[in-house]
């Protein structure tokens, strides 16, 4: 059994839905996760499969309504952030937890200089002048590899690679004790996204940060984690160490995942992708939500709860068909 | 030589970096520079204000020096702008008329952008109830005609500078409210309102550090547009009796008294009648170029 002491953050049966008129769409169906301190978890999905929604949910920025937390625990240092009254929670983002967002482009301020964006989170949560939040403001920008000369530029006048560097600096500011990485590499372009996610590698390394990087890329998870968990439909359908998920990989929809990877090794003629689409999240089907792009679903699969296997210890898998 | 080339580059640096942290102002600025009858505007506000403040000064007669012997003189090299039928200069008359005109315009339009947009930002940002009823509320000053509104409170109240002011301003709040509402609803669903909100920042915070300086531009430039329409009323509320009294110099009560001179002495309403349009253009013309400037993407 691990030690309790140190798990920074635990998510216990999760349930977030959007609730629009009649329509519920179920974003986040029951999920289950540890983060340790100092490690690093990559929660991979496809678009839609409830990442972000996951990522809000831990720093209490559900847009409400449409969004609720319908269920579940989220213990951060012990603590229920769910239960947490607005005013604590205040005092916990940006500070214990913070977040950096997919796009640098619409994530800054337009009108407001880089330096004072960097400086604001400082400035609300601890207790300084300005000028000395300006002044850790611009060292954190030197720790990102911009020059503090460009503390009064506005984010227009960096490039993308840039400005994803400030959003980052004004993440780790505080230096909280978990970065929340929302596909921080998606919206930058091949060249930049390596620099970037050494860049967040190495600062989370020394900072001593834990990290919950959401991705849709599972290379970078390889890169940067230390245990991934896979999302389909609001639920961690596969949830292990880098060794399990990527050598003893057991949910078909993993495997289907890495089927619809380009692989330099072996010599395969075509990419494998999964059939079909995501079933809707406003109309889920009973039974293992993946069954109906699944090849190895049978009538068991299409009905009642599908249990979560441990297949080793720290290896679940959510699947009737890999249980063994 | 080799020590004025190292405080060449220095110069360009710090030239560089200055003129990078300018820049956003700068760029408004020289856009607007190019707009040449914006400018002309411009300079026309200037002497008017110039006017306003200066006017003991730059006024060649007191505002009431009455003098029966020159009265309703034809513009001449002494009265340019000829004499009232009290024998008053109109043209010190319109020098000094400029200070209530300008005063109601600037104090009502603060007014009534502080609070339109103070009730546009908390329905806004709020919604739901709170937006509702504030909403309403707007509905209902705007449901009835402006001037009608000018007027009622006006004869409520009664004259005076005050009243003018508040007369004035009321009726505009409507503008503020809604435009200041449509920008906040776009605003707040932007990514960077929900990153404020993750490094730990509250509503207030965020309203006033992140979401009124990026509708600033489109609050500026109905301020501008609406200090005409303020100068309007104001003159409209005098010229019906409602407004600034006599003899206090005015360029609405000013075109009033003369009405029925109109026929045999054109200065007398002539000279206060152009100033007004002449003001409100300028107003007008100078908030559209401030709009060009400040968003070249509304410029056709």
């Amino acid at each position: 059994m691990q030690d309790k002491n140190r798990i920074l953050l635990e998510i216990e049966n999760l349930v977030v839905h959007y609730i629009t008129g009649k329509t519920v769409v179920k974003a986040v169906n029951g999920i289950s996760l540890q983060i340790e301190k100092g490690e690093a978890l990559g929660l991979v999905g496809e678009t839609g499969a409830g990442k972000t929604t996951t990522a809000y949910s831990i720093m209490q920025i559900i847009p409400d309504p449409p969004g609720k937390i319908i269920d579940g625990k989220i213990l951060f240092e012990g603590e229920d952030l769910n239960k947490l009254p607005e005013r604590e929670m205040k005092k916990v983002r940006g500070n214990k937890i913070s977040m950096i967002f997919q796009d640098p482009m619409t994530a800054l301020n337009p009108v407001m200089e880089v330096g004072t964006q960097i400086a604001e989170g400082i400035r609300l949560h601890e207790h300084v002048s300005k000028s000395e939040a300006n002044i850790k403001a611009m060292q954190i920008m030197e720790k990102v590899g911009i020059s503090a000369e460009r503390f009064s530029d506005y984010p227009h006048q960096f490039s993308g690679g840039m400005k994803q560097r400030i959003v980052i600096a004004i993440a780790l500011a505080c230096h909280p004790a978990l970065l929340i990485a929302d596909e921080p590499t998606t919206a930058l372009d091949v060249t930049i996204q390596a620099q970037v996610l050494s860049l967040i590698e190495k600062l989370q390394k020394e900072m001593d940060t834990s990290m919950l990087l959401i991705t849709h890329d599972l290379g970078v998870v390889t890169e940067i984690c230390q245990k991934a968990a896979i999302m389909y439909a609001g639920e961690i359908v596969e949830y292990g160490t880098l060794e399990h998920i990527y050598n003893n990989t057991r949910h078909p929809y993993t495997i289907g995942l890495f089927g619809s990877l380009p692989n330099f090794t072996d010599n395969v003629r075509r990419l494998k992708p999964i059939k079909g689409m995501m079933s809707d999240p406003s109309n889920l089907p009973d039974g293992c939500f993946f069954a109906p792009r699944c090849p190895h679903a049978t009538e068991v699969c299409r009905n009642g709860q599908i249990p979560v296997i441990e297949l080793e210890p720290g290896h679940l898998v959510k699947c009737l068909k890999c249980g063994y | 030589m080799n020590n004025k080339n190292s405080t060449d580059t220095t110069v360009a640096y710090s030239n560089e970096i200055f003129g990078r942290k300018k820049s956003l102002l700068k760029e408004v600025w020289e856009r607007f520079l190019k707009n040449k009858p914006a400018i002309v505007c411009l300079f026309i506000i200037a002497l008017l204000i110039i006017c306003a403040v200066f006017a003991e000064q730059i006024a060649p007669y007191g505002p009431d020096d009455q003098d029966l012997t020159r009265k309703l003189q034809l513009p001449s090299l002494k009265f340019p702008f000829g004499t009232d039928e009290y024998g008053r200069d109109i043209l010190s008359r319109i020098i000094y008329g400029a200070r209530p005109s300008l005063l109601v315009a600037a104090v009502s339009v603060t007014f009534s952008c502080i609070a339109g947009t103070f009730i546009g930002c908390v329905a806004g940002y709020y919604g739901n109830i709170v937006d509702n009823s504030f909403m309403r509320l707007i509905d209902i000053i705007q449901a009835i005609p402006s001037m009608m509104l000018a007027i009622s409170i006006a004869a409520m109240l009664g004259s005076g500078l005050g009243n003018v002011m508040i007369a004035v301003g009321i009726g505009t709040i409507p503008n503020y409210a809604r435009l200041v509402r449509a920008s906040i609803l776009s605003l707040k669903e932007q990514e960077f309102i929900e990153a404020a909100r993750s490094v730990g920042a509250g509503n207030i915070h965020i309203i006033f550090r992140h979401i009124l300086p990026n509708c600033l531009a489109p609050i500026i430039v109905q301020a501008t547009m609406s200090i005409g329409a303020a100068i309007t009323a104001a003159a409209g509320l005098s010229f019906i009796g409602l407004g600034i009294m006599p003899p206090t110099p005015e360029w609405g009560s000013m075109l009033s008294s003369g009405r029925a001179l109109m026929r045999r002495y054109w200065h007398v309403v002539t000279f206060p009648g152009l100033m007004i349009m002449m003001t409100v253009f300028s107003f007008n013309i100078l908030g559209d170029g401030l709009r060009d400037a400040m968003d070249p993407r509304l410029k056709k």
